[in-house]
């Protein structure tokens, strides 16, 4: 079995889309999924798809003893694909946020333990739908899972302070078990002047550099996809239609991902 | 803590090597131990604790034992005794001999907790450097300059690693390895080993885990947890 988490310095880069669109990629092929929403402050699976049908979530999990696994999973959601939701998020004390360090201690110690318990029930792949930017949280997602993906979008904004978080994030991570780090490009706006098109290489290129400098990996890159932004406006949109979209995309990434 | 609140002393018996007898060789140089106190305790160790006993298993560490002779007011003494095999002896009509090394402890009482609460760290460091004291020139009826002068760096090493172990010992209390930050904070060698742990959060065997050194110190630290279970010894990171 192999864990997996997607992860950004911040919102709207397209870690959901991401984390499900790789877990639709993972089920065509017959690999055994599940989805966790782990994303505390962002939830965005329970908006996004209608059909929860278990009570119980990842929180839940975290922090009790006496829960099994099982009743977490919600089945075949998309597809063969399963997913376990996260609850919505509170505002002020409850919110987990707040939560003071022991939690989080306890937390990871469940997670990792529940890794196994995924492991013993079959499935082949957990992707972790992280919770964007550096935080308790986060970082616990980053230590259960042996692969991460940091899903960036080509902008100045915000690229030049993930280069220094993913510095100290990977300090961290080095040794931890045998991994492997990736970024991804998403909505790379491909545009038809020659001379925009000239500059985005450039972008990319030069970031290319910087990040491999860092240690991780090119996973690839996504294009931006004006229908499949629009279509997802709709509600309970039809996530496997979307997915044929850039399905291409998303199965050479599992392709690179799976060769780990 | 402060620096003078424990101090070492060693002491060698070697028991057969008669003409020497038990010999108080140096301390760390702190206040409480003279070498008069020294020699005393090298002689009540004699009839207080048995020690030199040849039958004591070698390099297993005894302690730490209550030295009440040694103690006063606000201090406390306690020794760790350890039988050694003794090198070659040139000169001597013993090609090899057997003996004791024994360590004091004289400490501040109100630490007396910590000191038991870190015997297995104190103990992890004497048994580290025990070996270190190398008494193959020592000739019969005398322990020359030399050798002093090397016990004396030796336990004044000793002294300021047992002191540093126990400040961060407390420092870590109440810490986990699942606390990622902490864990990061924690020197390379034992967090390399810390990272591998948390991946059983149940625990591992003890044949599983080479690094018995470093596992020792997380077990001093309360980093990580003994248990006893049917299938044998087990270690749980905290
Ligand atoms: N490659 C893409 N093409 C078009 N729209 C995208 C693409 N990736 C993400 N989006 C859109 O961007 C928005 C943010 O994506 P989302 O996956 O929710 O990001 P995150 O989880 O990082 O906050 C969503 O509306 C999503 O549909
Ligand atoms: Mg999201």
């Amino acid at each position: 079995m192999r864990a997996l988490t997607v992860y950004s310095t911040r919102g709207g880069n397209g870690k959901t889309l991401t984390a499900l669109f790789l877990g639709i990629a993972a089920v065509k092929r017959g690999l055994k999924t599940v989805v966790i929403d782990a994303d505390f402050e962002a939830p965005s699976l329970t908006h996004l798809l209608s059909n929860q049908t278990k009570e119980l979530t990842w929180v839940d999990y975290l922090e009790n003893d006496n829960i099994d696994i099982t009743d977490l999973i919600n089945p075949n959601i998309i597809g063969n694909l399963d997913i376990i939701f996260s609850p919505p998020p509170r505002i002020g004390k409850n919110f987990l946020g707040w939560k003071a360090d022991n939690w989080w201690k306890k937390a990871l110690q469940k997670a990792i333990v529940a890794k196994k318990e995924l492991e013993l029930l079959g499935y082949d792949l957990v992707i972790i739908d992280n919770q964007s930017g550096t935080s308790y949280n986060s970082v616990n997602n980053m230590v259960f899972s042996e692969i991460s993906i940091m899903v960036l979008r080509p902008s100045n904004y915000g690229l030049g302070a993930t280069e220094s978080i993913l510095k100290e994030i990977f300090n961290t991570l080095k040794g931890m078990n045998r991994r492997m780090d990736y970024y991804l490009w998403n909505q790379v706006h491909r545009v038809s002047d020659q001379d925009e098109r000239l500059l985005l290489d450039q972008f990319l290129e030069k970031w290319d550099d910087r990040l491999t400098a860092l240690g991780l990996k090119k996973l690839g890159s996504v294009e931006y996809n004006i229908k499949l932004n629009l279509e997802l406006l709709n509600d309970n949109p039809d996530l496997n239609d979307q997915f044929n979209l850039i399905k291409d995309n998303y199965n050479n990434l599992m392709d690179t991902i799976l060769n780990f | 803590m402060t620096s003078d609140a424990i101090e070492i002393s060693a002491v060698i018996l070697l028991s057969n090597f008669q003409s020497i007898g038990p010999f108080y060789i140096s301390d760390s140089g702190v206040i409480r131990i003279t070498p008069d106190i020294g020699m005393l305790l090298a002689a009540r160790l004699v009839i207080t604790a048995g020690i030199g006993n040849t039958s004591a298993k070698t390099e297993e560490l005894y302690g730490p034992l209550p030295m009440p002779e040694l103690s006063d007011g606000d201090y406390l003494s306690y020794l760790f005794s350890m039988s050694m095999q003794q090198q070659p002896i040139p000169g001597s009509s013993f090609s090899t001999g057997k003996g004791s090394l024994i360590f004091s402890i004289v400490f501040e009482d109100k630490l007396k907790d910590k000191i038991y609460n870190h015997k297995n760290l104190i103990e992890s460091i004497l048994r580290e450097h025990s070996s270190d004291l190398n008494f193959s020139n020592t000739v019969t009826g005398m322990i020359s300059p030399e050798i002093k002068g090397a016990s004396e760096e030796l336990l004044k090493m000793l002294y300021s690693k047992i002191n540093n172990a126990i400040e961060l010992a407390e420092k870590y209390r109440g810490a986990s390895l699942f606390d990622i930050g902490f864990l990061v904070s924690l020197p390379d060698e034992l967090n390399f080993l810390a990272k591998k742990l948390i991946q059983q959060p149940n625990g591992w065997r003890e044949k599983d885990i080479s690094d018995k050194d470093n596992l020792m110190t997380l077990l001093s630290y309360g980093l990580v947890r003994k248990e006893n279970r049917e299938d044998g010894i087990w270690f749980i990171p905290v």
